[in-house]
């Protein structure tokens, strides 16, 4: 009676979960493996169409790590990631201290500042594209205004500067998000451990480098790790505002395998960038999980 | 207890004036973008492209909102992207909420691979699936449809909704689906009746966010739908690009329309989408 | 602790990855399942998806939409077979319409449905469609993809309907060789050629002391020198150098101006080509913005009294006389292209053609119809219309507007010495390689020297293994 009362559980459990489950698995896993398979193959408009395509081991990896472009586009993705963090959660983690005093506006505001990362990555990459304009953007007119810069910056024209420009348009996204997660995390320290150290007469310095960061270390990695993996695989952004332009110097990972495989449709090798764009993710993702895991027990 | 913070709160009464003063100043900050593209969508052409950057619509003017709401193709668009997103909303929570339930309240083997599943598959780029989705969707004629980008996008989206639900589910107290059974709800019934209401907050919060993972999807639509015809407006925006050249006002005009729902849904329902933003980013 | 927790991770994504490759192993069947349970699933969307379908357009075609054309302008359905046809004529669109409907007019066996689609997403369609077998009946090209979209498949082989049509001998070997495959094989017909021209605004040149527009690449620079005024946002000379076929098209003229050819892009000729267009920005004389601008782009600026001279095309004139009437108050004028300080002068063919694609069931029905719009009559009438020069040499003596308008004239004779790109099955790379090393010389990324080697890289290999047709 019992057991069967069990397996009936069960059977209730696994028709709840498994639509969902299998769902995942038909429409991302399948396309998953089957990109894998891709990148080992050499799939092209000609080869897909006559069904010539054959195995051709580490060869597209090979190409990819001899082609100019893709290792530029892959220190680029470095580069727009990790600019991108830095900025992003420091501004973040000092909003979020800010916002985490309690205030009249505190809330309000904070959620407020959100909509930017609710908004489509489409209108905020144009809105980029504009400000970031030589003769009509609002950059250089405000820079040149307070006398920052004499004469028009090229800003998207130019490699470095144009790299810099998405990091920010992009920052104008990020910083809000980290607030918001850091402020979760913040809130959950209990008062009454500021106030018993500011008793024993701890300054606020002392008090953040000592009770802060230690106790948010965790929600800090967590935010770190979930911020890399949001970055990393960006691609809305560089497509819309720069096309990965001037000349792949914002080029990351995920348009580049876009441009592959539906410029040049040369799809095994898209495949093939996607799948080192995946591994690089994979990395930091199981950091994130064996910590989420950590918690959960 | 009572006195001892309404001391506190009179003492930080200048204190709270000057921290809302700059909490201020950070929302102009932050909200200045949105102002831009309102802005930039009421000047002239002349005004829009012209060598001088204002600060303000000098001849306001609502030509570029009626250029674009009278655009065969900009409505066409829209018709799109309304039609994607509500699509994949819909095979979200078919998929995502019962899932969620099934995951928060059962204990099945196989379970800790699910959630991991789910996790995972949380974090995968678009732009890792382009490829072999469209391959696979070519063989099964799912090119230039809806149901394309919707199923692709929902792929994305249940996973969310599994992450962000199952903790909502577990809250509910096991007396009030118990009380449900015993008179004589069956399972599904239960599920409908007593669960899906006892989680309304959660709920909203998971449509809402469906909704605009659908409706802010480029890569996507872009890539399975190539004729504009099929295309929802945040790919035809990136089209425009050189059709308009510099025309930035009707850009921006185009651009605000996109933008109005999400303001729209943040400004009723921004303690529905901050709290879920936070349940599906860190844990649970 | 943690190592065990780790094994314990990889040992459950091992599992779910066996779940993933067991459902990946039934490989085909169970992708297809999944559309079955897909539309399924969908089906509950149904009801407005049919309803909006249905709202639209009796032919349910996905790419039927605002822009398929009215019976108004293609004429009463005649009883015939619909055959659906794609191009990417804007501007040109009415006079388009005005054949297929005297056609459909004319006889009763196939009824021409003419879509528009934009360029860069017919091009999508076709590659796609070489795969999926989606394409239309009737298909326009840009006249150097033709050679790669025959390679794909995509077009199909009518030379046995055009086999025994005397006029096919009018037609100008250059823009017909881009319909042929490397055997000769006839894959469509070229419908209008074009090429480019400098044109000037006269207002700005005689302001800064010209009387006439530039004949040398020397007097190119003085002029620019002259009438450039980058503080306000005025430049000698405007360009398109976007990332796509359309800038090297733009570039083709300076490229062989100087004397070199594709084939020789890193001789120290083609290495003075790209200087000669750093040399424009480094002094201020055009944007380094032309790396964004397609060529609608570089035309607004010029309208815009932004720059004094425009690298033009001949479809431009007609736009000149339609949209910009009213915005170009001054005397404007076209000169052929300047001769470069060696003496060679030169300037590019461009040009639609019109194929029967692969899979139609009305092949030969298309073919007719294809002999029909390139009549000499037809052409001529055509080319008036839509502002574009005949392919065919009897067309020529038909009409005069080429001759006795002064601006047609300047592309009329320009002819002369204009080089086509391609025919070749690799075009598209060997473009994407001269448009790269463009913006790199132009941006300064690279040296003119640094680019043209950059370019030879990629294009001697292709061109070893089949050479462009002389």
């Amino acid at each position: 009676m019992k057991l069967s009362m069990a397996a009936k559980k069960r059977r209730e459990g696994y028709s709840f979960i498994l639509p969902g489950f299998v769902y995942m698995m038909i429409v991302l896993g399948y396309p998953l493996i089957y990109n894998v398979i891709l990148a080992f193959r050499d799939v092209n408009i000609k080869t897909f169409k006559a069904g010539t395509d054959v195995f051709v081991g580490l060869n597209n990896f090979i190409t990819l790590l001899h082609d100019e472009t893709f290792l530029l586009v892959f220190k680029n993705t470095f580069v727009f990631t990790i600019g991108c963090l830095v900025f992003q959660f420091t501004i973040g983690f000092i909003f979020a201290m800010f916002f985490s005093k309690k205030f009249t506006l505190a809330g309000p505001i904070r959620g407020m500042v959100l909509v930017g990362y609710m908004m489509p990555m489409s209108v905020t990459a144009m809105l980029g594209k504009n400000i970031f304009d030589v003769s009509s953007g609002l950059i250089n007119d405000l820079l040149m205004k307070i006398g920052v810069i004499s004469a028009p910056v090229e800003w998207l024209l130019n490699g470095n500067t144009a790299m810099a420009s998405v990091i920010a348009v992009n920052c104008w996204v990020g910083i809000p998000f980290n607030m918001l997660l850091l402020t979760s995390g913040l809130t959950g320290i209990s008062q009454d451990v500021y106030e018993s150290a500011e008793v024993d007469g701890a300054n606020s310095f002392q008090r953040f480098f000592y009770i802060t960061l230690p106790l948010m270390k965790s929600a800090i990695a967590s935010v770190l790790m979930l911020g890399f993996i949001y970055t990393f695989k960006a691609f809305d952004l560089q497509f819309v505002m720069t096309s990965g332009g001037p000349l792949n110097a914002t080029d990351v990972l995920g348009t580049y395998s876009y441009t592959l495989s539906f410029t040049q449709y040369e799809f095994s090798m898209g495949s093939a960038t996607a799948m080192i764009l995946f591994c690089c993710l994979f990395i930091i993702g199981l950091f994130y999980l064996r910590m989420i895991s950590k918690e959960d027990d | 207890m009572a006195k001892r913070e309404k001391m506190l709160a009179t003492k930080s009464g200048r204190k709270n004036l000057a921290y809302c003063m700059i909490a201020v100043l950070v929302a102009i900050i932050f909200l200045f973008p949105i102002y831009w593209i309102l802005a930039m969508s009421f000047k002239s052409d002349a005004e829009s492209f012209g060598k001088i950057v204002t600060y303000y619509p000098h001849e306001f003017t609502i030509d570029p909102w009626v250029k674009n709401l009278s655009d065969r193709e900009f409505l066409t668009s829209l018709k799109n992207s309304v039609l994607i997103a509500v699509m994949s909303m819909t095979l979200s929570m078919v998929f995502g909420v019962p899932a969620a339930y099934g995951m928060g309240r059962y204990r099945v083997p196989g379970q800790k691979a699910f959630m991991l599943t789910f996790l995972v598959t949380q974090m995968l780029p678009a732009s890792l699936m382009l490829t072999p989705m469209y391959l696979i969707f070519n063989k099964l004629h799912l090119l230039g449809t809806y149901q394309g980008p919707a199923l692709a996008i929902a792929s994305g989206t249940v996973p969310f909704i599994v992450v962000t639900l199952r903790p909502y589910f577990k809250s509910v107290p096991t007396s009030l689906d118990d009380a449900a059974r015993i008179d004589g709800c069956g399972v599904f019934r239960s599920f409908f009746k007593i669960m899906i209401p006892a989680i309304k907050t959660g709920i909203i919060t998971v449509v809402v966010i469906s909704f605009l993972n659908g409706w802010n999807d480029l890569a996507y639509s872009m890539t399975f739908n190539v004729t504009p015809e099929m295309r929802p407006l945040t790919a035809n925006i990136y089209k425009f690009k050189s059709k308009y050249g510099t025309k930035w006002n009707c850009i921006m005009a185009y651009g605000a329309i996109l933008v109005l729902p999400v303001i729209l849904l943040f400004v009723f329902l921004q303690k529905y989408i901050v709290g879920g933003l936070t349940a599906g980013a860190v844990k649970e | 602790m943690i190592k065990r927790k780790m094994v314990k991770l990889t040992a459950s994504m091992a599992v779910t990855a066996l779940v993933m490759a067991s459902l990946a192993g039934c490989g085909n069947a169970g992708g297809t399942k999944s559309s079955d349970n897909a539309g399924a699933e969908v089906a509950a969307e149904e009801g407005t998806d049919a309803a909006v379908e249905t709202s639209d357009a009796p032919a349910a075609e996905t790419t039927e939409d605002g822009t398929a054309s009215s019976t108004e302008d293609i004429g009463q359905p005649n009883g015939g077979a619909e055959v659906r046809l794609w191009h990417y004529f804007e501007h040109e669109a009415a006079a388009l319409n005005a054949v297929c409907k005297q056609y459909n007019e004319l006889q009763s066996n196939i009824y021409i449905i003419p879509t528009f689609i934009s360029r860069e997403e017919l091009m999508k369609q076709y590659t796609i469609g070489a795969v999926s077998g989606e394409l239309p009946d009737i298909g326009m090209v840009d006249s150097p993809d033709m050679a790669s979209y025959i390679s794909l498949g995509v077009f199909e082989d009518i030379t046995q309907y055009l086999e025994g049509w005397e006029d096919l001998g009018q037609f100008y070997e250059g823009p017909l060789s881009s319909c042929k495959d490397s055997e000769g094989n006839l894959y469509g017909l070229p419908n209008n050629s074009n090429c480019l021209a400098i044109l000037c605004n006269m207002d700005m040149l005689k302001a800064a002391g010209f009387e006439n527009p530039p004949a040398t690449w020397a007097e190119f620079r003085e002029v620019c020198e002259a009438t450039s005024d980058p503080d306000n946002g005025v430049y000698g000379f405007a360009m398109c150098c976007i990332s796509n076929e359309e800038g090297t098209f733009q570039f083709i003229p300076w490229l062989y101006g100087s004397g070199a050819t594709v084939a020789t892009v890193d001789s120290p000729e083609g290495v003075s080509s790209f200087a000669m267009l750093s040399e424009l920005v480094n002094n201020g004389w055009m944007s380094k913005e032309v790396v964004n601008w397609g060529q609608g782009d570089a035309i607004n600026a010029w309208v815009a009294g932004k720059a004094a001279m425009l690298e033009s095309g001949t479809w431009q004139i007609a736009n000149l006389d339609g949209e910009f009437k009213d915005a170009v108050t001054w005397e404007y004028q076209y000169a052929e292209f300047p001769a470069s300080d060696n003496g060679t002068q030169a300037t590019v063919i461009g040009g639609e053609n019109f194929g029967v694609c692969a899979g139609s069931e009305y092949t030969a029905e298309c073919a007719e119809f294809l002999k029909f719009m390139q009549t000499a009559e037809n052409n001529a009438e055509w080319c008036e219309v839509a502002g574009k020069l005949p392919v065919r040499a009897d067309a020529v003596g038909l009409k005069d507007f080429w001759t006795a308008d002064a601006r047609y004239k300047v592309f009329n004779d320009s002819m002369e010495f204009s080089v086509a790109r391609g025919p070749h099955e690799s075009w598209p790379t060997i473009s994407e390689a001269l448009y790269k090393a463009e913006q790199a010389a132009i941006l300064g990324e690279k040296t003119p020297e640094e680019a043209a080697a950059g370019a030879a890289e990629t294009i001697k290999p292709i061109l070893e293994k089949v050479p462009l047709p002389e």
